[in-house]
């Protein structure tokens, strides 16, 4: 059962004035959480690169108060009937929750050094005292700019960091922030404080736990290959052929010579479990590539975890919205046989499968908004890669949108 | 044995094995042709859906134009509403709308902007693009990609409003642009920010149009606003106008009814208030008859002798002043005033509605009496033998009412006023005498000192009385 007093509300804004978005999305927060100013534990707050932040954080801070932050830049945000990207959309969740522990952690320096970043977070939450295990919420910077053009920031070192130091995996999911499609810097805020160029770590813990499910948006297509050369996270070769000289054979002459083309379609997947056994997305990973290398005729992928000798699969991206609606419902209705009530859910969605940028007609928040209807707020995000646990290790998943529910 | 076929260990190998061999790469080339066939045919698609995608926008954006052009009929927020569509619906990083300088007609300076940092918002307004290159060519737009060749206008616009790749079509007024739709991206990022076309470039012309259409409805709306405004303002200067008449009529009205009470005052001052109402109603009135008047007279004692002690001014002075107790007193007692007569003071009791009895005019008479003695205490030794009063009362009955068309005046007649008179000459200084008809009606209210008979003039021998507080 909830404790009594247990307070969560959102708040949804797309002023075009970051200010003025802000304290109305506070505004509205405070008031579906049934708050006061200044009450709330914690704020989560989400807006687009086309605000201006400091102005945005502003704006929630007048409305909320000087309460405990967490967010930072969005692609996209949503909560139960409205929902938007690459706009002036901003949300704020407010949660007050007497038996509920919070604590926030950040690492700065993430572009400098996935591995050590990620190590030092770890150590942070491995230092901290929590009531019982912690429920993780990690956000982490997903725009690099020191090298003058943009690169993502790798989760795969980052998780490898964190990993040798929490050793066992907490229940823990998350995304990498990027504020727009044009990967200007992402802008964070934690606590009072502004930064860039950080990972973050919320970690409730006490009367609340974090249940999530994971929406794959793709399905093999391909028989297995096997990755057999990378640098970083290119991939040289499969099968020992050059990656991409691989890839346009198999698509054909028509895809052949159109690099934009193979760059946004081609997906590789690496399937965790028995490869003869009937698809299950749960064991799935999916990696976009971002880019192809001419000079080595390899494919730039999101990440760096395809490393010689895995086995992989050419995915088809079937986005398909009735399994998102169902998967959605399946967690609220396992929860609630459990005897717990739902408090509030954060949906992670990756901004590349948005409607108007997939050409998809459908877009998938809807179909969780439509799940959950009103019976408990939800905050929606997009952003560029998901973390989530499969097969017990975090992972960085592309193409895919996580639901987390916190229940009581 | 080629790349990619799968390899089964020898020791595993059957007599089976070349068939089976080929039949697991049979069917490995058929998934990865079909997972080719499958992702080119979503590419097809995806490209189709792009197309639509981008009719679409055009179509959401000029749907949602028509609503804000429906919604706001301000200038300003029409713009701004519509720079914030444009950005948001048709993934623009940046719009402006640059409004034809007056001075030099050619050249353009922004007046809406939408997507710009605050900072680069107060530069941008300072600078103004001759746009005249765009006017003189057949082609009057600019689309802006990276595949655009260099051209000083394009520079310009880059360097003075900070835009990187971009559309820019004309807004017309009565035939003749007279401003500038600017919108565009800082980056192609395929596939979600793909290069500007013709396509978008047709939407910026469709939503141009659109403009061009608030515009003129603005401006109309603008001349009809300042007529109605005239109007409005016509309007309050009459119903000011009305207003300072109406005060003017209140204020007569107040000043009529003000004059009214004074001259029914006056009226109520000179007659009694049942006459004077039937004198305002009917013009004239009625005289009466009362059956039972108490009239009373008062008169100081040798006032002739300090008439010639005393200036007239002053004694006309002194006369004020008493009269003015006198009438005072009797009006308390609910008597009529009915006139003086040089130091004479005649009134009397019972002609009108207020109850007035006998014993009322007595207790006035007494008052008037006991004023007069107090009065003459501060006055000066020789003087005060004349501030002494004869006063005579009686009671019968009196015919009252007004005479003549002017200056009129109530008065009483009858033997009643002649008696009234008659007590009063005979009664003796600081004495109020009465006659026996008002004697028989008071005797158990006061003191009376009965004087038996004496003789009057033309009435031959009467009983009268002294009367005294008990």
């Amino acid at each position: 059962m909830s404790t009594p007093g247990t307070r969560f509300g959102v708040g949804f804004s797309e002023l075009p004035d970051a200010f003025a978005a802000g304290r109305a999305a506070g505004m509205e927060a405070l008031e579906q959480a049934g708050l006061d100013k200044g009450q709330a534990q914690l704020c989560l707050l989400f807006c687009t690169s086309r605000h201006d932040a400091a102005e945005f954080f502003r704006g929630v801070q007048e409305a909320v108060g000087n309460i405990r932050c967490f967010g930072g830049y969005a692609n996209g945000t949503g909560n139960n009937v409205s929902m938007g990207y690459d706009g002036y959309q901003t949300v704020v969740g407010l949660m007050y929750a007497p038996d509920v522990q919070v604590d926030i952690f950040l690492q700065e320096g993430i572009a400098f050094n996935e591995y050590e970043t990620g190590k030092a977070l770890a150590g942070q939450i491995r230092e901290a005292s929590f009531q019982g295990d912690p429920n993780i919420i990690l956000l982490f910077d997903a725009v690099n700019r020191l090298e003058g053009q943009f690169r993502m920031n790798y989760g795969t070192p980052f998780i490898r960091g964190m990993k040798e130091v929490i050793g066992t995996w907490p229940n823990i999911a998350g995304a990498r922030m990027l504020g727009d499609m044009k990967f200007k810097p992402t802008h964070q805020w934690v606590n009072g404080e502004m930064t860039q160029n950080s990972a973050l770590a919320l970690c409730l813990s006490g009367n609340i736990r974090m249940d999530y499910v994971v929406m794959h948006g793709c399905k093999p297509a391909s028989a297995y290959h096997t990755v057999t050369a990378t640098q970083g996270a290119n991939i040289l070769e499969i099968d020992h052929k050059p990656a991409l000289s691989f890839v346009q054979e198999i698509l054909g002459p028509d895809m052949k010579d159109n690099l934009k083309e193979i760059k946004y379609f081609v997906t590789l997947g690496r399937n965790i479990a028995d490869p003869w056994a009937d698809f299950d997305p749960a064991n799935y990973i999916n990696r976009m590539c971002v880019g192809v290398d001419k000079r080595s005729n390899g494919l730039f992928m999101a990440e760096m975890d395809f490393e010689p000798g895995t086995r992989i699969q050419l995915m088809r991206r079937s986005f398909q919205m009735d399994y998102v609606s169902d998967q959605t419902r399946g967690l609220i209705d396992q929860v609630h046989r459990e005897g717990r009530k739902p408090v509030f859910a954060m949906y992670f969605n990756c901004a590349g499968r948005a409607a108007s940028y997939s050409d998809n007609t459908d877009e998938d928040m809807r179909y969780v908004q439509q799940a959950i209807g009103g019976e408990f707020p939800m905050m929606g995000f997009y952003e560029a890669g998901e973390l989530a646990k499969i097969g017990g290790e975090l992972q960085v998943l592309d193409w895919t949108g996580i639901f987390c529910l916190f229940s009581q | 044995m080629p790349e990619g076929t799968v390899h089964i260990p020898s020791e595993h190998q059957g007599p089976g094995y070349p068939d089976l061999q080929r039949e697991v790469n049979y069917y490995k080339k058929m998934a990865d042709a079909g997972a080719g066939y499958n992702i080119r045919i979503d590419s097809q698609v995806s490209l189709l859906k792009r197309s639509l995608h981008q009719k679409e926008n055009g179509f959401t954006i000029l749907s949602l134009l028509h609503s804000v052009f429906g919604s706001h009929i301000q200038v300003d927020d029409l713009l701004t509403e519509t720079l914030k569509l444009i950005n948001t619906t048709l993934k623009m990083d940046r719009s402006l709308i640059a409004w034809q300088d007056p001075d030099i007609p050619a050249t353009f300076l922004p007046k809406w902007v939408m997507g710009f940092e605050t900072r680069e918002v107060a530069h941008l307004r300072k600078y103004a693009v001759d746009l005249s290159s765009l006017l003189a060519s057949d082609f009057h737009y600019l689309l802006v990609n990276k595949e655009s060749t260099a051209d000083p206008v394009i520079d310009e616009i880059r360097r003075a409003w900070g835009f990187q790749f971009f559309i820019a079509v004309p807004i017309r007024s009565e035939g003749k642009p007279v401003a500038w739709m600017l919108a565009g991206r800082e980056k192609e990022a395929w596939p979600f920010y793909p290069p500007l076309n013709m396509g978008d470039r047709d939407t910026l012309f469709a939503i141009a149009s659109f403009m061009e259409a608030a515009l003129a409805n603005a401006k109309l709306y603008d001349r009809l606003e300042k007529a109605n405004q005239a109007l409005e303002a016509y309007n309050r200067e009459l119903e000011g106008r009305v207003a300072e008449r109406t005060r003017d009529l209140e204020q007569r009205n107040q000043d009529l009814a003000i004059e009214k009470k004074r001259s029914d005052d006056l009226l109520l001052n000179i007659l009694p208030a049942e006459t004077a109402e039937e004198l305002k109603t009917y013009g004239s009135s009625k005289a009466r008859m009362f059956e039972q008047a108490t009239v009373m007279f008062t008169d100081f004692v040798n006032f002739t002798t300090l008439s010639a002690m005393i200036p007239p001014e002053q004694l006309v002075a002194e006369l004020d002043f008493c009269f003015r107790h006198f009438d005072e007193i009797i009006t308390r007692w609910g008597m009529e005033k009915i006139k003086t007569i040089g130091d004479a003071h005649m009134s009397v009791g019972g002609i009108t509605g207020n109850t007035c009895s006998p014993a009322d005019v007595i207790n006035a008479a007494l008052e008037i009496r006991d004023f007069v003695n107090v009065y003459a205490r501060e006055k000066p030794v020789t003087l005060q033998p004349f501030f002494n009063l004869r006063v005579g009362i009686h009671t019968g009955i009196v015919v009252a009412g007004i005479v003549g068309l002017k200056k009129f005046s109530y008065d009483i007649w009858g033997d009643t006023v002649n008696m009234a008179a008659r007590m009063q000459s005979s009664s003796s200084p600081g004495k109020v005498n009465v006659s026996e008809s008002t004697y028989l009606l008071t005797e158990n209210e006061f003191t009376f000192e009965p004087r038996g008979k004496i003789a009057a003039k033309n009435k031959g021998e009467l009983l009268m009385y002294f009367a005294e507080h008990k």
